[in-house]
């Protein structure tokens, strides 16, 4: 979503709020992506492609906060997995994703035929209305 | 076997945890394939959910239980256009969609 657009759909959803209500936003965050198979970390995934249009969402979460819009009232952040088949079912998925599997890793997941799971950092933040 | 995102139920279980959405009016905006509305539906009083993927909202109809569907609404739509009421809503579940 283009920046103008984050501040125009979270300004209208802020609007359909009851007095005092919640806005509930789950972003990707850092560290980047990894892979793992059977419970050990194989490779990292560049998950720069995502941060480029999660952090400047999360800025416009800031600055209404700065402007007394919204309060942020806690975070959970938390791991979230994706789970595959295989290593070749993991770089099918990841052709309409923006994600990128470092080029040096991508033989050894094309061999990889047991199950492989991709671990992404996720932050929650409550955000109350106000004003 | 398609791939899985988090079947351990993490995001629905972060929500849960800042949250408490029973008896709530909830919107959820880009509800995708459904798999964070059918666990909000366990509580919520009602749900308005909405995607611009049309595949996506059939797929979160067919996998809403038939008992919850009554108080869950979906709508094929995009945030920036869709028509939504103002000051109706608890809750707002942004998931991904910013």
């Amino acid at each position: 979503m283009e920046r103008e657009d984050v501040v125009h759909v979270l300004r209208r959803f802020r609007d359909a709020l009851t007095a005092g209500g919640l806005m509930l936003d789950l972003q990707v965050i850092r560290p980047n992506p990894v892979v793992e198979v059977a419970g050990v970390d194989v490779c990292e995934i560049d998950g720069s492609p995502l941060f480029a249009t999660a952090d400047p969402a999360a800025a416009e979460i800031d600055a209404m906060i700065a402007s007394g819009l919204l309060v942020e009232e806690a975070r959970d952040d938390h791991d979230v997995r994706k789970h595959f088949a295989s290593g070749a079912e993991l770089l099918d998925d990841f052709e309409d994703s923006r994600r990128d599997v470092p080029p040096e890793w991508i033989p050894r997941l094309l061999e990889l035929e047991t199950r492989c799971v991709v671990r992404e950092r996720c932050r929650t933040r409550r955000l109350r209305q106000r004003g | 076997m398609a791939p899985v995102l988090d079947p351990e139920g993490a995001h629905l279980g972060s929500l849960r945890r800042l949250a408490g959405f029973d008896g709530r009016s909830v919107l959820e905006v880009g509800c995708g394939d459904g798999r964070l509305t059918a666990g909000l539906a366990e509580e919520a009083a009602s749900i308005l959910a909405f995607d611009a993927d049309a595949d996506a909202v059939a797929a979160a109809r067919a996998r809403l239980a038939a008992e919850r569907a009554a108080h869950v609404s979906f709508r094929l739509g995009s945030a920036r256009q869709i028509e939504i009421p103002r000051t109706q809503f608890d809750i707002v579940v942004f998931s991904w969609s910013l």
